[in-house]
């Protein structure tokens, strides 16, 4: 509880001016996955690790875990893990956003987070989708997933993405205080939850609205807020 | 003819049933569209813009392909027109909310929150229910126009019969007045009685014979009263057989029929013929039914000219039966070298 309380309020605090939707922007289908985005990233003296999901130690993790059961991960996806799977497939596996997704590591005050990023691209160009996974700290370090395994919904956080060169990417977070000024001055139609009590608010729009809002909108540079831009220098 | 406010097809009416309608189907979007509990300010914009899409493909085909192609020999020219009209603004209607709105209104955030194919479903379906309506009103329409036709064909039948009566009774009294300026001159002694029975027929023609029906008994004791006055002027060889059969009830009939048909026996048959001349009415009664005939000699000199036998009093006649008795008459006319004779079956 206390972990979750932390997740929250770092939640809060991190992605405050960030906009948070109940729905993820990208889904397998759309996903894509640019080898440009794995390494190791610096922003302000704080390193992100960035990993393919079927290259991460969280896959590693999950791999380890379900081998050590008579349900090995091979068993399971006969052979195709990390494969671009076709129609059929995807009807057989039913895989999920994630198989397509980067798993972002970065540690902060001897705390580990651990994050999704789906990316997808619309209107020719690259949006991120961010969701939490996990914290660790040095006493839960191996336990299950904090996040994941409680009844908590992860929410998303949508970020653009801009490769300036094979070193540098810039990460435009969606204003959340922009479009939350405009739904609440009823200039804006997107399904969402508000509490005018702590003066927040989700969106609950579909993966398809977004998508559909964020292809309109994604040249509109009111939506993004210069401020919550991240610039991640490589570091390898 | 000026059109009354509450004609559903007076201008002002038809503008504002639209506008009723186009209000209703606001409300009724708004409600459909809305994202939250309440509508925002953003979803009347969206709905305004979503309804004035609709309105060119509603219009164009209400007031265009409709009543130009909607026939049943038109419909290969109206459907395909229909679908190009929906397709055509379906698509403007997607792309103005997917991407246009973006530069057009640039302080309202929305998106097409339909695809393509069911907007097309949408405006179908709108383009039917218009459809329907409007045709519904025409029906009401047509179904009002064809009583007002009746009624008009009904006073078109009323002033033509009134102008047929008032060509008889001109001839009638024209050929009674001359025969009574005869008597007068012979002093005839008949000469009062004649008058009085011209009176009673003047009272019938001027008063009575105003309806489209009287009882017939009272159109028969005319006919005998019209049998004594023509009896008064005709030679006295003049051989005039009167038979009748039946019984009267309430029978009704038109005005001024029969005696037209004597009218026109005494007129073609009683003059020039001495010898042989006649006139045989007859009249039969059954329930509902009345058998007329009158035969005639023709006569030798005619009181009409030659080659009008009974031409306009026949004629005459004819259009008062189909007018008064359409398919409830039978009428035989039969024109033999010297006789003249007039058959009519009547379905009172």
């Amino acid at each position: 509880m206390k972990k979750l309380f932390i997740v929250l309020v770092i939640s809060f605090v991190v992605m405050q001016s960030c906009v948070t939707s109940l729905q993820p922007l990208a889904t397998y289908n759309t996903a894509i996955v640019d080898d440009r985005l794995a390494g190791t990233w610096n922003s302000d003296g704080q390193d992100y690790e960035v990993q393919k999901f079927f290259d991460s130690d969280l896959f590693k993790y999950i791999k380890k875990e379900m081998d050590k059961t008579k349900d090995s991960i091979d068993k399971v996806f006969k052979g195709n893990v990390g494969k671009e799977l076709s129609e059929k497939e995807m009807e057989e596996f039913a895989p999920i956003l994630y198989f397509k997704s980067y798993v972002i590591t970065y540690t902060k005050d001897k705390i580990e987070y651990v994050m999704f990023g789906s990316m997808v691209k619309l209107n020719g160009q690259f949006f991120i989708n961010f969701a939490p996974i996990d914290i660790n700290t040095d006493k839960n370090k191996g336990e299950a997933f904090e996040i994941t395994s409680t009844d908590q919904l992860a929410t998303h956080t949508i970020a653009r993405v801009q490769f300036t060169n094979s070193n540098t990417v810039t990460l435009d977070f969606i204003d959340g205080g922009f479009l939350y000024d405009q739904v609440k001055s009823g200039r804006m139609k997107i399904k969402n939850e508000r509490d005018d009590l702590y003066d927040t608010f989700l969106i609950t729009a579909s993966t398809d609205e977004l998508q559909q809002f964020i292809q309109k909108y994604g040249n509109d540079d009111r939506f993004f807020n210069k401020e919550n831009s991240v610039t991640l220098i490589r570091k390898s | 003819m000026e059109r009354k406010y509450w004609d559903l097809n007076h201008p002002l009416l038809r503008i504002l049933q639209h506008l009723a309608f186009w209000v209703l189907s606001f409300i009724l979007f708004l409600q459909l569209f809305k994202t939250g509990s309440k509508p925002e300010k953003v979803d009347y914009v969206y709905t305004a813009l979503f309804q004035l899409s609709l309105l060119p493909a509603v219009y164009i085909n209400l007031e265009l392909l409709l009543p130009k192609w909607g026939k049943k020999k038109r419909i290969l020219f109206y459907l395909p027109s229909l679908a190009i009209i929906i397709i055509l603004f379906s698509w403007i209607n997607y792309n103005f909310f997917a991407e246009w709105s973006a530069k057009l209104l640039p302080n309202y955030f929305f998106i097409s929150y339909f695809t393509f194919k069911e907007i097309i479903f949408f405006f179908t379906v709108y383009i039917i229910i218009t459809s329907l309506l409007k045709l519904s009103k025409s029906w009401f329409w047509v179904s009002e126009l064809e009583k007002e036709l009746l009624e008009k064909e009904k006073q078109k039948t009323e002033v033509e019969l009134k102008a047929l009566k008032a060509q008889i009774n001109p001839h009638f009294f024209f050929n009674t007045l001359n025969n009574i300026y005869s008597m007068a001159l012979d002093k005839d002694e008949r000469l009062p009685d004649t008058i009085l029975q011209l009176s009673d027929l003047m009272r019938y023609f001027l008063y009575e014979s105003k309806d489209n029906f009287i009882p017939l008994e009272k159109e028969l004791a005319v006919v005998n009263n019209y049998i004594a006055l023509q009896k008064i002027r005709s030679d006295a060889q003049l051989n005039i057989e009167v038979k009748s059969s039946g019984h009267i009830n309430s029978q009704q009939i038109a005005p001024l029929l029969l005696i037209t048909f004597l009218e026109n026996a005494f007129k073609h048959g009683a003059k020039g013929n001495a010898e042989r001349s006649f006139i045989r009415i007859k009249t039969e009664i059954e329930k509902s039914r009345l058998l007329f005939s009158v035969e005639n000699k023709k006569g030798l000199v005619d009181e009409t000219k030659a080659g009008d036998h009974g031409g306009l009093g026949l004629e005459n006649i004819k259009r008062q039966l189909e007018l008064l008795y359409p398919k409830k008459h039978l009428l035989t006319i039969k024109n033999m070298k010297d006789n003249f004779a007039v058959h009519l079956q009547l379905d009172l």
